[in-house]
């Protein structure tokens, strides 16, 4: 069931009249249903591997929790056994979930690689890649790691496990979760109230213009200018550009709509993005972009990595190699660089996006050493940081950074992604935007469409410009007349259906991750 | 809890922190900087903090930080 569909909207409709019609105890099962059907809609055998990740999850988070439980804190020898048989459970659960993924989305890639080397021919196979298997496997992850540090109890139920494990909003391409922030908003009453619903359509009404109409149009140019780079060298600079307007609208334009959704259930997911392109350095973007794969990456590979056993030994011999303030930060940019290994493994099984990740991990690394001498650099050239010159600067350069790292993510080798990084820098020639056909409705219809593009990209930069300022355009819709509501959804409405391009949308980028 | 401003301020100058709530929340005291903190605090009181108490909670105000300080010393 695509969730841009009038399926999913039905189903929405359907799904929210039981909720709040019937009685308030059946809010839990309505959800789980939704949920199922939601998931069957894909096929029937992702919910095999849906349902061994709820079982594996379920069984270890409760069988830690018995044992912590079960142990005194005085009593130091049993409770010493008792954390070891925890951390062995942990380590067994974490290896099953993780192994089915592992597989299902990297042995290909992995003998493809072998295969390269020249030492083994084997087969590519043909897996089945459940919808959401990513999301909800970091999910389970995350629950069982808070269970085993005790920042959450083991929870007693099956059902609401399940109901925190396969909620469908953040099944098509996240926001991950944490048990202690949705699992209770999950499991508890929910009153039906006005302004959840009013949030929800107007979040999901603003999605949907990011995805149909920005991101939609944006795809139909930059797919065309990264097949041909030779033929659209004079807009290569462009085509980057557009790639970044296609991945921001369709990302956080599908996440707008998962959110809105939520929301209309009294349910309030965490954010995935909080204006991106406003960010003042790579980390800063990082903490804005695709929050929660961010958060879930510091918190549960990070962390423990930087604390474990060989990495503090690293610190301390690093310390007296390199000094105090040095020394400590070692660890920590090894750990950073791993971290980014893996947000490049997760983006995809390709060298390309290993190398995206790793160029984010080397900036970011480079900026934890720089930062002192950074500053006194700053001091010696008396730039005052606090400026809004300065600010507009790390806000350019920032995006230059990133739009960098994009040549690479958008084509399907590095000669290609060095010759449009050449062509952007060499070449400059906008009238050949005119021969770049519109999808269905052709070259001709480009002037148009750049039109409509541009007035989008422009009305989104205003919107998160004021949101920035600190703007909350739900409250000030919502203190309006109904009637200027109605027609700010309206409004919404009819861009995202009559000024999308006619060409089928290309879905949702993170989806199937 | 004057050492912890003191490394506190060491490592994120320009910042006043005596009484102020809200480190993590409001950005002033971010992944990098706690780790440091933590590598820190570990040398300086004889702890070993564990990462299941890496949690915004024990890092948001000074007082939070010298209750866990303490909660590892007890």
């Amino acid at each position: 069931m695509p969730i841009i569909s009038n399926a999913f909207f039905l189903f929405i409709l359907a799904g929210l009249l039981l909720y709040y019609l019937l009685p308030r105890k059946a809010q839990m099962p309505v959800l789980l249903v939704m949920n199922l059907l939601f998931y069957l809609s894909y096929g029937v055998r992702a919910l095999g591997f849906l349902l061994f990740s709820i079982c594996v999850t379920y069984a270890a988070g409760k069988w830690i929790g018995k044992l912590q439980s079960g142990v005194s804190r005085e009593d130091r020898d049993a409770a010493e056994i008792a954390n070891r048989k925890c951390r062995r459970i942990l380590i067994l659960a974490m290896l099953l979930n993780f192994g089915v993924l592992g597989v299902l989305k990297y042995t290909n890639f992995v003998f493809g690689n072998l295969n390269a080397l020249g030492l083994f021919s084997l087969p590519h196979l043909d897996f089945l890649l459940p919808l959401g298997i990513s999301y909800y496997t970091f999910q389970s992850v995350g629950y069982l790691l808070d269970v085993y540090w005790k920042r959450i109890p083991a929870e007693e139920s099956f059902l609401r496990l399940a109901l925190f494990v396969s909620f469908f909003p953040y099944m098509v391409q996240g926001p991950i979760s944490r048990y202690g922030t949705l699992a209770h908003q999950l499991y508890g009453p929910h009153d039906f109230r006005w302004n959840h619903i009013r949030y929800g359509v107007l979040r999901i009404l603003w999605g949907l213009f990011k995805k149909m109409v920005l991101a939609d149009w944006a795809a139909v140019y930059a797919d065309q200018i990264f097949a041909r780079p030779d033929q659209y060298a004079g807009i290569a600079g462009f085509g980057v550009l557009l790639y970044t307007v296609e991945l921001y609208g369709n990302f956080s334009g599908g996440i707008d709509i998962m959110i809105g959704t939520a929301r209309m259930f009294g349910i309030t997911m965490d954010e995935n993005f909080k204006r991106p392109f406003f960010s003042v350095s790579v980390t800063d973007f990082w903490r804005r972009w695709h929050i929660t794969l961010g958060t879930w990456m510091k918190d549960y590979v990070m962390y423990p990595l930087t604390m474990s056993g060989a990495m503090k030994k690293l610190g301390k011999k690093s310390k007296k190699v390199f000094g105090k303030k040095t020394g400590r930060n070692v660890p920590i940019a090894l750990s950073n660089l791993i971290v980014f290994f893996l947000v490049g493994v997760w983006h995809g099984p390709t060298w390309g996006n290993i190398g995206w990740g790793l160029y984010n991990g080397v900036i970011i690394a480079f900026s934890i050493f720089a930062e002192n001498r950074y500053r006194q650099l700053k001091k010696t050239l008396h730039i005052n940081d606090k400026s809004r010159g300065w600010h507009v600067f790390m806000v350019l350069r920032t995006f230059a950074l990133m739009n960098l790292s994009w040549y690479f993510d958008c084509v399907d080798s590095l000669q290609t992604a060095l010759k449009m990084i050449r062509y952007s820098v060499t070449q400059f020639d906008p009238s050949v935007f005119l021969t770049v056909s519109a999808g269905k409705q052709g070259a001709a219809y480009t002037p148009v469409a750049l039109v409509i593009l541009l007035t989008g990209c422009v009305c989104l930069f205003a919107v998160s410009f004021l949101q920035e300022k600190g703007v909350d355009f739900h409250r000030v819709i919502a203190r309006q007349p109904v009637m200027i509501q109605v027609t700010v959804c309206f409004v919404l409405l009819m861009a995202a259906l009559m000024l999308g391009p006619m060409s089928a949308g290309r879905g949702f980028i993170y989806a199937q991750f | 809890m004057d050492k912890i401003i003191e490394i506190l301020e060491d490592l994120v100058p320009d910042e006043e922190f005596a009484g102020r709530t809200g480190l993590v929340d409001d950005g002033v005291l971010q992944s990098i900087v706690i780790l440091n903190l933590i590598s820190e605090l570990d040398d300086e009181f004889e702890i070993d903090i564990s990462v299941g108490d890496v949690v915004p909670e024990n890092f948001d105000s000074v007082e939070a930080i010298w209750a866990l300080v303490q909660k590892y010393q007890g």
